[in-house]
């Protein structure tokens, strides 16, 4: 069910293209022994709509929203508009931004932050001398 | 000659202190009695017409088929649903939580012309969409209703009124 998202890592987030508003996602973080999991709510979202880029050290989410609903129908009741999805964090120096990898299904987006190798705990071995 | 009326700042201090903690309690009650039932999760709705037929949309992202059940009881749709945490994930690992998970049921009052035996849902892209037919046009008719004098007088006190 869950489609690839490609991730671009490159320049400057053209998006979104014309001033328009956007709903700022709800998101889950939380983390795992090998690094950050974000889960963030896109609805109407299909995945050849959604961006991910990462610039210096700045994950850009934008996620672009398409209703199923004819342009020009009448609305006899709102609560939600047909607008995009943008979002942007600040990557700490723990993440691997070269290993992440993102998931989308039903509408969420759930992106692995690996951690970088660094950042990962380490064991030191202290030698004494014996002898 | 200006004349003031002294008294002691510290009984101004008190009774100040204690309305505004009067007020604090007052407030806090309003908030929690007016928005405590809607701290659960509820999905918005869209309602849309066209010629043929009436359109919901809900976005519901995360949800499956499985965990979401529609009825129709009268003229009512009630949609029910549930999304629920991973749950190999501890409520330690999480940084941030802003996601609404958990049960929830919406009911909506159909149209009067929405045709209850014909309703068409999809869950795609975590966007609820439903197709609800329109019934014919109903004809306005135009009928004449007889009305009769009743046979008791009514009991109302009478006003006398000479005309000269």
């Amino acid at each position: 069910m869950s489609d690839p998202v490609l991730i671009n890592e490159g320049p400057a987030p053209e998006t979104p293209r014309e001033p328009r508003h956007v709903y700022t996602p709800a998101l889950d973080i939380y983390e795992t022994s090998e690094g950050l999991v974000l889960e963030a709510d896109l609805p109407g979202v299909q995945a050849n709509h959604l961006e991910i880029r990462v610039q210096d050290n700045v994950l850009h989410l934008y996620g672009k929203v398409t209703w199923p609903i004819a342009p020009g129908t009448k609305q006899l009741h709102g609560e939600i508009r047909e607008e995009d999805f943008y979002r942007s964090f600040i990557l700490s120096d723990e993440v691997d931004t070269d290993q992440i990898t993102a998931d989308f299904s039903e509408g969420v987006l759930k992106l692995t932050l690996p951690k970088a190798p660094k950042a990962k705990p380490r064991k030191i071995e202290v030698r004494t001398n014996k002898g | 000659m200006k004349l003031w009326i002294w008294r002691p700042g510290m009984d101004a201090l008190d009774d100040l202190q204690r309305q505004m903690s009067r007020l604090m309690d007052w407030t806090l009650n309003v908030v929690e009695q007016h928005f405590a039932p809607s701290w659960q999760p509820l999905p918005s709705c869209n309602v849309y017409e066209t010629e043929t037929e009436y359109q919901f949309l809900m976005p519901m992202p995360g949800v499956h088929v499985q965990e979401l059940d529609l009825q129709v009881s009268g003229s009512q749709l009630v949609i029910k649903g549930e999304r629920k945490r991973p749950e190999q994930i501890g409520d330690e690992q999480y940084r941030r939580q802003e996601r609404w998970m958990g049960r929830w049921t919406r009911s909506i009052q159909l149209p009067d012309r929405a045709d209850a035996e014909q309703i068409q849902a999809t869950l795609e892209h975590g966007l609820l969409f439903l197709q609800i037919a329109k019934l014919p046009e109903t004809q306005t008719r135009q009928v004449a209703v007889a009305v009769k004098a009743g046979s008791t007088p009514p009991a109302l006190p009478t006003v006398e009124r000479s005309v000269s």
